[in-house]
């Protein structure tokens, strides 16, 4: 708005203008919740020493291959197994990433009654709650696919009796091992860090029930010699089918147990959020 | 008359058994409107409903004639201050205002420029890039501000703004809404402290217990108020003589003697306040304390509920 003045003098308004231009699309929103979570955690020295750690196991078990390719006459009859110990390492970086980057995801929000300002914002709930989630799922993928593909792809590289069905077969189980494991412990962590709004007692929490779940689904397994209760831990039914997909231990139906325990856990979890957070499911 | 920015029909909000809005109605459309009540009253529950943050256990709540429950379109052009400010405090200044604005749909840099705009407009420059963590209950308010007006919205809801604040925090961000105000920024702003609305605006709205007690004008209400008498509690050793003293002034309309105080009703408070100088200053009728009890929000309310 202009006024007109004497010798074509202006006066420009100053007044209040909203912004009329392009804005972003309201369904990536949850991105910008999930970079705000990332950014949180990698300001933390000790998580950003844990991703570092991560691809330790990546450059063991690398050197390995590469040692037993060029000296394959030395391990002629010895069982060369790598992916259960290095898969077994990256679900502990898994559990540490997932207690950085989730154990103030939802309790710190809580506390500080950020909801009711997301929630005043042109966010919707699931939204907000799937950029949580997603947040805990790319830590729990960055330290268990990421490095697992690498060691795949380098495996197949160095290893002259491996093919690309190899390959390809090792990506698929860690895609969908990584898959379960974002899940069912990004659920955990986020229904956990709803219920202690104190990040330090929901990591203190969270690593129980890590190790609790495991040792439960362990102790039932060893007292009763039925392995589907392995599908009590969310962690060992992931480790029982990780052994099904390497190393082809158990069944078919077994294997369904254990994908079906991890359902499970994220299935509960998720419930126990939207429980916690009814107030502002905007549903 | 044009359609109004915002209305309220019927509505009531239950929070468990405790009813914070009580069978509400009103509409408006007041560029400036003061929320004016005391706590419990049901203002933050209010502009809870009118941002869409909740949804009415019954009744219809319209802002610019859509329903504010759930929707996104409509919340991209509301900005609101909550009454707390204990955010994220370990984020300084510029990235909680961008985060918050960036969720708005704002791209990074834009995000980022529309920040810098609104603390700059909020003389927060210098704390710019303080932890939240470290900034004082004051610059919070302002903090809480800035996130709110960052995205230029058509509307603005302000929860108790002024909560808190010293003395001269409280000057500068009546004088910050002013200037919103009056660049043409539509504004709810709500307080507890009738004055403090004043200094905003000249309309205001008043609730208590979850109900509309009057809407309208400052001035017009303070005639209201002015209408009712106004209460003075004496303490005095010798009450029942002092009661009898006091009765014989025309302007005191009631006395009430209690074990070791009295209380009288006058509609000339400020007379009523001289003749008890004088009273007290005789050395007749010793008076140990003098207080008004009307000069909190609740006895306005009293009155008006009444």
């Amino acid at each position: 708005m202009i006024q007109q003045g004497h010798d074509d003098a202006r006066i420009f308004d100053q007044g209040y203008r909203p912004f009329e231009g392009q804005l972003a699309s309201v369904s990536t929103r949850f991105w910008v919740i999930t970079a705000n979570e990332l950014r949180h955690a990698l300001r933390e020295k000790w998580f950003r020493r844990l991703l570092w750690a991560s691809f330790m196991p990546l450059i063991v078990f690398a050197v390995l291959v590469v040692v037993r390719s060029r000296f394959a006459q030395l391990f002629d009859n010895a069982d060369f197994e790598i992916w259960m110990p290095f898969w077994g390492m990256q679900l502990f970086f898994a559990m540490i990433a997932v207690f950085f980057i989730g154990r103030r995801a939802i309790g710190e929000d809580l506390r500080s009654r950020a909801l009711d300002v997301y929630f005043s914002r042109p966010v919707s709930f699931f939204q907000y709650l799937f950029g949580k989630w997603l947040a805990v799922a790319l830590g729990v993928v960055g330290v268990t696919l990421l490095p697992g593909l690498v060691l795949a792809l380098f495996r197949w590289l160095a290893e002259p009796d491996t093919h690309i069905a190899d390959f390809a077969a090792w990506s698929a189980s860690f895609l969908v091992l990584a898959a379960l494991l974002a899940l069912s412990m990004g659920w955990i962590m986020l229904a956990v860090s709803s219920l202690a709004t104190r990040g330090r007692a929901a990591g203190i929490v969270w690593v129980a029930l890590f190790f609790l779940s495991a040792g439960l689904a362990e102790a039932l397994v060893h007292a009763t010699g039925f392995s589907q209760f392995d599908a009590l831990g969310f962690s060992k039914s992931n480790t029982a089918l990780a052994e099904f997909l390497f190393k082809g231990t158990g069944s078919i139906d077994l294997a369904a147990v254990w994908i079906g325990g991890q359902l499970v856990w994220a299935a509960a979890a998720f419930g126990l959020v939207l429980l916690r957070l009814r107030r502002w499911a905007r549903v | 008359m044009a359609a109004a920015a915002y209305s309220v029909s019927g509505v009531s909000k239950w929070f468990g058994q405790i009813i914070a809005i009580n069978d509400l109605t009103l509409e408006s459309n007041t560029p400036v409107v003061g929320l004016l009540g005391p706590n419990g009253a049901g203002k933050s529950t209010l502009i809870k409903l009118l941002t869409g943050q909740i949804r009415p256990s019954r009744g219809q709540v319209r802002v610019f004639g859509e329903d504010p429950w759930n929707n996104i379109k409509l919340m991209a052009r509301l900005g609101y201050c909550p009454e707390h400010d204990r955010f994220y405090e370990d984020l300084t200044v510029l990235q909680f205002v961008a985060l918050l604005t960036r969720l708005q749909g704002y791209a990074p840099d834009r995000a980022h420029e529309l920040a810098q705009a609104a603390i700059e407009q909020l003389e927060l420059d210098s704390k710019r890039d303080a932890p939240i963590s470290t900034l004082s209950h004051g610059m919070r308010q302002k903090v809480k501000l800035a996130q709110a007006i960052a995205h230029k919205p058509d509307w603005l809801l302000l929860d108790e703004p002024l909560s808190g604040l010293d003395p001269v925090s409280r000057a500068k961000v009546i004088v910050q809404v002013r200037a919103l105000a009056e660049s043409g920024a539509m504004l709810l702003v709500s307080s507890h402290v009738l004055h403090e609305l004043q200094a905003m605006t000249s309309d205001i709205l008043l609730l208590n217990k979850g109900r509309l007690v009057a809407q309208g004008q400052v001035s017009e209400i303070r005639k209201m108020i002015d209408a009712h008498p106004h209460r003075i509690a004496l303490s005095a050793a010798r009450p029942r003589e002092l009661g009898r003293e006091l009765l014989k002034f025309d302007d005191v309309a009631r006395v009430e003697v209690e074990s070791e105080r009295i209380v009288i009703e006058t509609r000339s408070p400020d007379a009523c306040y001289s003749r008890i100088g004088e009273l007290a200053a005789s050395g007749d009728f010793p008076i140990d304390a003098m207080y008004s009890l009307d000069d909190n929000l609740e006895a306005v309310f009293r009155y008006l509920v009444k």
